[in-house]
Formats: structure tokens, C-alpha cells, sequence
């Protein structure tokens, strides 16, 4: 299944090399949509940007039109854009775009595979082939790189505490754990966010907690989980924009939390 | 001797089941544990540091929704009252999410935001009081309206995980309440206790006020008693477990239908029967789809309502 995704993927890479030029006027309607377009060198073509459009510190100035799930179809067109990029082609306001003449482009990637696809096949649309290129390239040689723990160390991976949730099977942050030889303990789950119970927790028995440290006290969170998993629990935060975004800046969050487990090794 | 016309034969037989109950919930989670003999060092601080306080909550918030409920149901004389009619769970959900969004990372915010929102539309409401339980109905429920804008204008502006955290919290969460389990059970105890003494005013209240005032009760106090004390008993039920719905109407019928609709056997009856339906959902939501957990509201309502339906009906034939 996740083979014919990507044959797909790449299929449609093939097929969008239809004549591209630089000087879009392109809509990043999500986070990491943005922090693509300013690593393929597309920031001069990025006309508007959504709520949480926060990276690189440039991206901030852009006007806003909305959020990742909703936007402001006037707001939108107001900024003449040529070109839409989004996660979800669904959400509301999307069709009226295209209506408009919009181009819409999806980019939803799903593994971390599907990021560096991702952005070769954006930079052909958006006329900066070459760049996205060097930086797919400069992904996938880090990714090689990054090898994987030596043995599948069991991991809980809170995404959030109260109430406490995790990641389930095909999400991306089990991708990410998967890339870097972790077990993710629930991910054998359909649900993409399961919010699970503390006594199932302690009964899967994780050696590492990952924490995204945003909205928590690590320090509380970290003796909670010694109380009930024992001094040795090792807890680690990391950013949750680096793995949560399907962008440029995973590896360097996976190369973080690399370090992270080879540190404490 | 009959059950129905001996409370304190009620309240015992009930204490029991509830307690049976109680232990019997106490074993059931990821694994059976034995409540009498635990057999690690693990085990027991499952049972005695996450299973029992957590159950011990259930009961209480159960209990104190369903005593809400019967005050709510006889002070504004609709059977359809509950505790959040008058818009509390919606000016608490208001406290909590702003909370949610003003601190994120401080946990006890959340339930002192919820208390405050609660008290204010506590304080909206009770101006209201003087005015006759219709118009008090219609002011709760247009105010409940109001809350509800205001919480999706505000879950609009939340970034999304946030919006699941205030969505868990407006279905219900037992796992985290930030009050202690046992100003939780002297809560319901005074609610309890209160309630008893007022009983007998609420029977003559149950025939109507004029009725009520010619047997002697003062009623513009009473209701405003009755008002403060059930808006009270539901702030803290709110701060504890967030909204659970159902408890509150569903139980103090059920406990009628059961009982008879003397108010000292039906405030017994659901000060105890709230609590153990409550427990009974609330294992059952941490258990059925284990490792995964259901939100509380939900059970709550898939096992109130038929229950409560299938009463109705054999009543009738």
C-alpha cells in the first residue's frame, strides 16, 4: 500500500513537469508549506501565508489569510495570487479559488519519504527545480546517514498530556520514530491521535518518553513518568515543529533527537 | 418494612450496592487486578493511586450531577431541567478554554477558569431568580446559547491541538481532576445533607408555589436557596470532570420511577445512583476500546439513555 502511495506520488511528479516559470504569486496555505517555499528559494513568489506561517523569522511579515483549515476566500484573492499550496484541498474557500483561475497545489506529505518527494515535485511547480533539488538532495544524503538505533527501543510518545494522547499507526510521527529504529509502544493503533490510559502505558512498558515540548511543564512531566515507570524512564523533548512539520527542518529534528538517544546511551 | 417509605433503609441498602459496585470496578482495567490481594508493588499503586481516586471521583461527580438534577427539575417545576440548563457547563467551558488558552502549560488553570466561568454565569443567572421559574428557564437557556458562542469563538482561535484538549475537556475527563478526591466526597456530602434537610419543603414545592406558601414555605427563599445550592453543587462537578451530560437528568427520574417521588428518597436515591452509574461509565470508558480511552460523556449517555427509555416504556404498560 505504501509502495503504490509513493509510485503514485512519483507518477504525478513526472506528470507535473508541465512549463513552469519563477514569478508565481503562490498562497502557502500551512506551515510547513511556507518553510518549503523559503528553503527551494521561492520566498520572492510567496504572496500570503496562514496562522503558524512563523518560519523563518521573514515568513511572519507575510499577510495572513486564514488558518491550515479555514481561510478568508476575499482576503486570498485580495493578494492576486496565481497559485495555492495546501494541505487539505477540501477545507472551505478552496473550490472558490479555483473558480477564480487559481492553480491549487496539494502537498500533503505523509512519510518522511513523502517530504523529500515532496519537495523536489513543488520546486518543479513553482519553477525553482534546481534549488529544491540541492535541498531534497542534501535531506536524503542526511537521512542515509542518520542509520537507525541498534536495537527497536520501545518509545511513548506523548503529544499531549492532559488528556493523554499519542500517535497512532499512519501518522507521521510514527514515521519518524520507525526511520530512526524506535517502536513506537501504540503503533500498532488505527487512531491517529488515541488518547490512552496511564495503566496502559505502564503495561507496554516504553524505555524513552518523547516529549514535544510545547504547552508542558517537562520538569512535572518528567517526574511523573519516573513515578510510574521508575528512575531509569528516560524522557527527551524535542521541538514539535521539527517532527511535526512535514518540512525542510525534520532531519533536523531527527538528527536532534539522535543525538539526544546517543548521548544517553 | 418497604424500601420506599424507609430512607434510611434506602440509604443503607444503596451504600452497600454502591460499595460492592465500587470494588468490583476497582479490579477491572488494562488487567484484572484482585482487589484483596494485589500481587506486585505496581499493582497496588495502580489500584490505590490511579484506579481508586479516579472511581472515588466518578461517584462523587455522579452523585453531586444527579442531586443538581433533582433540584434543578423541582425548582424550575420542567422535567427536562438538568444542571447545565441554566448555561453553567457553558460559562465553565468558557472559564476552562480561556484558561486553556491563556496559561497552556499551567494543569490546575484549567479547573480554576472553569470554576470562575461557572460562577459567573451562576451570578448572571441568579439576577434572574426573582422572575419565576419560566422566564428563569428562558434567561438559562438563551444564556447557555450565549456561552455557546462565545466557546467556538474562542475554539475558532485555539491552534489545533488545542482544540482537542478543550473538546476532551467539554466531553468529560475523570483521569486529571485537580481537586482532591476527598473535598470531593465532603462536597457531595454536604450537598447530600442539604438537600435532606430541604426535602420536605421540596415535596410541598413539587404541588405548586401557592400550595407550598399556604403550607408555610417561604418560597422566594427557598428558590434562591435551592438556586445557590444546586448551581454550587454543578460549579464543582464542572471544575472536577468538565461537562458530563445525562447524569444529571436522566438518574433523578430514574430514581423516581424506582422509588416514588418523595424528595427524601429521591435525593438518596440519586446522590448514591448518580455516583454509581458514573463509575460504572467512566470504567467502562477507560476499558472498552483499552489501550484507547472513550470520552466519560459519551458512555454516560449511551447507557443512560436506554436504560432511562425502557423505564419510561414499562411504566406505562
Amino acid at each position: 500500500m505504501d509502495s503504490l502511495k509513493r509510485l503514485i506520488l512519483l507518477l504525478l511528479c513526472v506528470c507535473s513537469v508541465t512549463p513552469a516559470f519563477a514569478g508565481e504569486r503562490i498562497l502557502a496555505l500551512a506551515p510547513h508549506i511556507c518553510e518549503v517555499l523559503y528553503a527551494i528559494g521561492a520566498e520572492k513568489d510567496v504572496v500570503g501565508a496562514v496562522s503558524y506561517c512563523d518560519y523563518p523569522k521573514a515568513a511572519k511579515q507575510l499577510p495572513r489569510v486564514g488558518a491550515y483549515n479555514r481561510i478568508n476566500v476575499e482576503a486570498a484573492l485580495a493578494l492576486k495570487p496565481s497559485m495555492a499550496i495546501v494541505l487539505d484541498t477540501k477545507i472551505s474557500g478552496i473550490k472558490q479559488l479555483e473558480a477564480m483561475g487559481v492553480k491549487i497545489v496539494q502537498s500533503h506529505p505523509e512519510t518522511v519519504d513523502e517530504v523529500i518527494i515532496d519537495i523536489r515535485r513543488i520546486g518543479k511547480l513553482t519553477g525553482h527545480a534546481l534549488q529544491a533539488s540541492l535541498v531534497a538532495d542534501d535531506l536524503q544524503q542526511r537521512l542515509d546517514k542518520l542509520g537507525k538505533v541498534n536495537k527497536p527501543t520501545p518509545v511513548f510518545y506523548e503529544v499531549w498530556a492532559e488528556p493523554l494522547l499519542t500517535a497512532g499507526k499512519n501518522t507521521f510521527i510514527h514515521d519518524v520514530l520507525k526511520r530512526m529504529g524506535l517502536k513506537n509502544v501504540f503503533g500498532d493503533m488505527q487512531l491517529e491521535a488515541p488518547r490512552v490510559n496511564i495503566e496502559s502505558v505502564i503495561a507496554a512498558k516504553p524505555e524513552i518518553i518523547i516529549i514535544p515540548s510545547e504547552n508542558r511543564d517537562v520538569k512535572e512531566r518528567t517526574l511523573f513518568w519516573q513515578k510510574w515507570l521508575g528512575k531509569d524512564i528516560r524522557v527527551i523533548t524535542v521541538n514539535p515543529d521539527l517532527v511535526h512539520r512535514p518540512g525542510p527542518r525534520l532531519l533536523d529534528g531527527m538528527e536532534y533527537l539522535k543525538g539526544q538517544l546517543n548521548f544517553e546511551h | 418494612m418497604n424500601i420506599k417509605h424507609n430512607p434510611w433503609l434506602l440509604f443503607i441498602s444503596l451504600f452497600i450496592l454502591s460499595l460492592v459496585v465500587a470494588w468490583v470496578l476497582l479490579g477491572l482495567g488494562e488487567h484484572w487486578i484482585n482487589p484483596f490481594s494485589p500481587s506486585s508493588d505496581m499493582e497496588s499503586r495502580i489500584l490505590w493511586e490511579l484506579r481508586s481516586p479516579r472511581l472515588l471521583t466518578a461517584f462523587a461527580v455522579g452523585g453531586m450531577l444527579a442531586l443538581a438534577g433533582a433540584w434543578f427539575q423541582v425548582l424550575l417545576g420542567n422535567p427536562l431541567a438538568e444542571p447545565y440548563v441554566l448555561g453553567v457547563a457553558g460559562s465553565a467551558a468558557v472559564g476552562a478554554v480561556s484558561a486553556m488558552a491563556l496559561m497552556p502549560d499551567a494543569t490546575w488553570a484549567v479547573s480554576l477558569g472553569a470554576f470562575i466561568g461557572a460562577w459567573v454565569g451562576i451570578a448572571i443567572v441568579l439576577s434572574f431568580s426573582h422572575l419565576g421559574s419560566a422566564r428563569l428557564l428562558l434567561a438559562g437557556v438563551v444564556l447557555a446559547a450565549f456561552w455557546a458562542a462565545i466557546l467556538m469563538l474562542l475554539i475558532a482561535l485555539l491552534p489545533e491541538r488545542g482544540v482537542a484538549r478543550a473538546y476532551a475537556w467539554m466531553m468529560g475527563d475523570l483521569s486529571n481532576s485537580a481537586l482532591p478526591v476527598w473535598s470531593l466526597l465532603l462536597a457531595w456530602g454536604t450537598a447530600l445533607f442539604c438537600g435532606l434537610m430541604l426535602s420536605l419543603s421540596l415535596d410541598k414545592l413539587l404541588l405548586g408555589e401557592k400550595h407550598a406558601a399556604s403550607l408555610g414555605v417561604n418560597v422566594p427563599r427557598l428558590r434562591t436557596l435551592l438556586l445557590l445550592l444546586a448551581s454550587a453543587v454543578t460549579a464543582i462537578a464542572v471544575t472536577a470532570a468538565g461537562t458530563i451530560g445525562f447524569v444529571g437528568l436522566v438518574v433523578p427520574h430514574l430514581m423516581r420511577l424506582l422509588f416514588g417521588s418523595l424528595h427524601k428518597s429521591v435525593l438518596i436515591a440519586s446522590a448514591l445512583g448518580g455516583g454509581v452509574l458514573l463509575m460504572l461509565a467512566d470504567t467502562a470508558a477507560r476499558t472498552v476500546i483499552s489501550p484507547a480511552e472513550l470520552p466519560v460523556g459519551v458512555l454516560t449517555a449511551m447507557i443512560g439513555v436506554p436504560v432511562f427509555l425502557w423505564l419510561l416504556l414499562r411504566r406505562s404498560t
